[in-house]
């Protein structure tokens, strides 16, 4: 029954101390939430890390939270700058300077974030197309952080283009605009794999 | 045609890649890609990148990050749920307190409301069960005379009419509207003929005039009552008041006092407290509507002349009173008979007992300096003291038992214990009149405490009474009280002796038809 409810049902159930409703928001977002925040940092202890702080930020501020709000603007918006503030702390700028590509079509060619990434990308690496999926994690660790983010949460959180820019806090142009920017970025750094992007309809 | 050219799709290719657009929008926007080819390759170089993200798996959290995030919350949650619990325990255990306490102001609250007087002096009825009263008027300078027997009760607000006779079949209802506090007012004079040499012309300060019951409210009420009564003028040249042989400090009861224990004093009910004498009885009446008494002092130069008439007493007597009015004395006998005098309905204290009221009052009429009467300040009317007609009926019951408390003044008048044991010891000498000792005799009797403290005396008094007894078994309970007295008097000079290290002594007090020989010879130093 509990799975029916929409996220702020669910969160105002266990305002009230229904645990089970907190573990059907658990089990609905932390998935994204993970691979958004494991797209955005690279690492996956620091996305567990950052996982984990975020559901327990939303924990502790569960008295606080309004059931007017969309639960999942909040949330991500924790998750979002849980990411920023790592990023700031780890310096992922400069650490991003490391991530240069190596050469393409190089198996070896994996970036500095394949090579220090744990063996969730080699599980992907085996279950897809391994290059492509290399390619692809290089090319959106290349983007900037503004238009990683928004990349990442139109792509994978699924986000609109208006929460995107409530939880940045940037006009919703400028996101579109990150948005396409990273888009190109991608579109550049996938040409070798134009014959992809000729077999989309 | 389609308004939707190349650049208003690169405007809105994010929106158009990611299907934001409303319906029109978007069909549009199809229609210009369908048939655009450059934006037709640029929506599909997107939407190329787009399938190629949408490549990648999403990784899956460690279930141990959720197992973990699971016990938070679930402590979280627990703690606060046990702040809210303990929330709730303390308003649940807060509410119970938090109401009693609102329920004891609350009732303090209502009992103070009703401990305030709610009487008004002039709805407070004033009942005299006393000794006929005196006039408020000086001492006199002489010995008073003896005390009559009975009790008079009065009651101001039964006594209606102009006459002052209270009406037996409107005392109840008058009583249950009207009467709601009584007190009782206990007038004493201190008339004995060396204290009256000590004291000379005390006046009215002579009269002193104690409410006694200690009654919580209503005392006030009935001080503020009497209050109201200008006092009497003082002075030597008025009457005296001369049946308030025995002043007393607190009440005694009504009904130890018609059981024949004369004290000498009267009780006033209605009132309580410190009042004041002159016209205490007439303390319901209002100040404001109070009578001038003009007759007052043609009284008691009356009361003057007739006590120097009178060869039995060295001073004068009060005077008898007016003739007395239709159905005075049996509505009179009718309220005594009833209980007339009202007792306080508050009592914290209960009244004292005759003989303990006697010894104060006895004591006080020896050693009591003269009592300076202050003049009571006079309290305005209440707002809803009674109207006109009211007061008028009351003023003029209170008239009507002035006027009959004086005439039994005039019979009862109060005369010391040792003049009445000098007068027996005349009487005595002088050819043993019986009947004057019979009476003489029963008005010694009435002393208690100085039948008390005057053992020899009483015991020649019943022996002299009981040779002039005709019957017998009252002359024999003569005998035996004055044997018993003996023997008393013999065990506490034992006790005294055997205290005092001494042999008690071996006087013998045995009692024998001649001991009525040495009654006048015992009798004289007594009286000394």
């Amino acid at each position: 029954v509990l799975t029916n409810e929409t996220d702020e049902a669910l969160m105002a159930r266990y305002q009230r101390g229904d645990v089970r409703a907190f573990e059907v928001l658990l089990a609905r977002h932390r998935k994204p939430v993970y691979n958004f925040i494991l797209r955005f940092v690279g690492s996956r202890e620091q996305a567990e890390d950052l996982l984990q702080e975020t559901f327990l930020r939303v924990i502790k501020g569960a008295d606080s939270y309004q059931r007017e709000a969309k639960f999942t603007t909040w949330l991500y918006t924790i998750a979002r700058n849980q990411c920023v503030d790592l990023s700031r702390r780890m310096k992922l700028r400069r650490m991003s300077s490391l991530d240069a590509p190596g050469h393409a079509g190089d198996e070896e060619g994996a970036t500095l974030m394949d090579a220090v990434a744990d063996g969730g990308a080699s599980v992907d690496r085996r279950a897809g197309d391994s290059e492509l999926q290399t390619r692809l994690k290089a090319a959106i660790e290349t983007l900037s952080e503004e238009q990683r983010e928004v990349f990442l949460m139109r792509e994978f959180l699924q986000m609109q283009f208006k929460e995107i820019a409530e939880v940045t806090g940037v006009p919703e142009n400028t996101v579109k605009s990150r948005m396409r920017y990273a888009l190109e970025k991608l579109r550049d750094l996938l040409e070798d794999y134009r014959e992809l992007a000729r077999a989309a309809p | 045609m389609s308004r939707v050219d190349c650049h208003l799709l690169d405007e809105r290719l994010m929106d158009y890649l990611y299907e934001e657009l409303d319906t029109r929008e978007m069909d549009e926007m199809r229609a210009h890609v369908e048939g655009c080819p450059r934006c037709s390759a640029e929506i599909g170089r997107f939407r190329g990148v787009r399938r190629a993200v949408a490549q990648l798996e999403m990784a899956e959290p460690p279930p141990a990050v959720s197992a973990k995030l699971l016990h938070q919350a679930a402590q979280t949650q627990k703690t606060s749920m046990w702040r809210r619990s303990r929330a709730m325990r303390m308003a649940v255990y807060a509410t119970p307190i938090v109401a009693m306490a609102a329920a004891f102001v609350l009732l303090i609250h209502v009992k103070d409301k009703a401990l305030e007087p709610t009487i008004h002096p002039g709805e407070v009825s004033v009942a005299i069960d006393g000794r006929p009263v005196a006039t408020p008027a000086a001492a006199p300078a002489v010995p008073a005379v003896p005390a009559p027997e009975g009790t008079t009760a009065l009651k101001g607000e039964q006594a209606e009419g102009e006459s002052g006779i209270a009406k037996p079949s409107d005392d109840a209802d008058k009583a249950k509207h009207k009467a709601d506090v009584t007190g009782r007012v206990v007038a004493t004079e201190k008339a004995k003929a060396p204290a009256a040499e000590e004291r000379p012309a005390r006046g009215a300060a002579d009269r002193k005039v104690e409410f006694k019951p200690p009654v919580t409210k209503d005392t006030t009420l009935g001080k503020a009552t009497i209050a109201k009564e200008s006092p009497p003028p003082a002075g030597p040249g008025h009457g005296a008041p001369a049946m308030h042989a025995a002043p007393s400090s607190g009440g005694e009861d009504f009904d130890a006092v018609m059981g024949g224990a004369m004290s000498g004093r009267r009780d006033l009910g209605g009132s309580a407290g410190g009042g004041k004498a002159g016209g205490d009885y007439r303390a319901a009446e209002p100040p404001k509507t109070a009578a001038p008494k003009p007759a007052a002092k043609p009284r008691e130069v009356a009361k003057r002349e007739k006590a120097a008439d009178d060869p039995q007493f060295e001073t004068s007597r009060p005077a008898p009173p007016p003739p007395p009015q239709a159905g005075a004395a049996p509505a009179q006998k009718k309220m005594q008979s009833q209980g007339a005098y009202a007792q306080p309905q508050v009592t914290t204290s209960p009244p004292p007992s005759n003989l303990e009221v006697q010894n104060e009052g006895y004591q006080r009429y020896r050693n009591a300096p003269p009592v300076v009467q202050q003049p009571q300040p006079t309290t305005p009317p209440a707002a809803n003291a009674q109207s006109a007609p009211e007061l008028d009926e009351t003023r003029s019951t209170t008239q009507g038992l002035v006027s009959q408390t004086r005439r039994q003044e005039s019979k009862q008048a109060t005369t010391s214990p040792e003049q009445l044991y000098s007068q027996l010891v005349t009487n005595t000498n002088n050819g043993n009149d019986c009947t004057k000792v019979m009476d003489l005799v029963k008005q010694l009797e009435t002393w208690n405490y100085w039948s008390t403290q005057h053992p020899n005396e009483m015991r020649n008094a019943y022996l002299l009474r009981g040779r002039c007894q005709s019957d017998n078994n009252l002359a024999n309970k003569d005998m035996e009280n004055a044997r018993r007295i003996s023997a008393e008097q013999e065990k506490n000079d034992k006790v005294r002796a055997s205290k005092a290290g001494k042999k008690a002594p071996a006087k013998s007090k045995a009692v024998d038809n001649n001991a009525s020989q040495q009654a006048p010879a015992e009798a004289a130093p007594a009286k000394k």
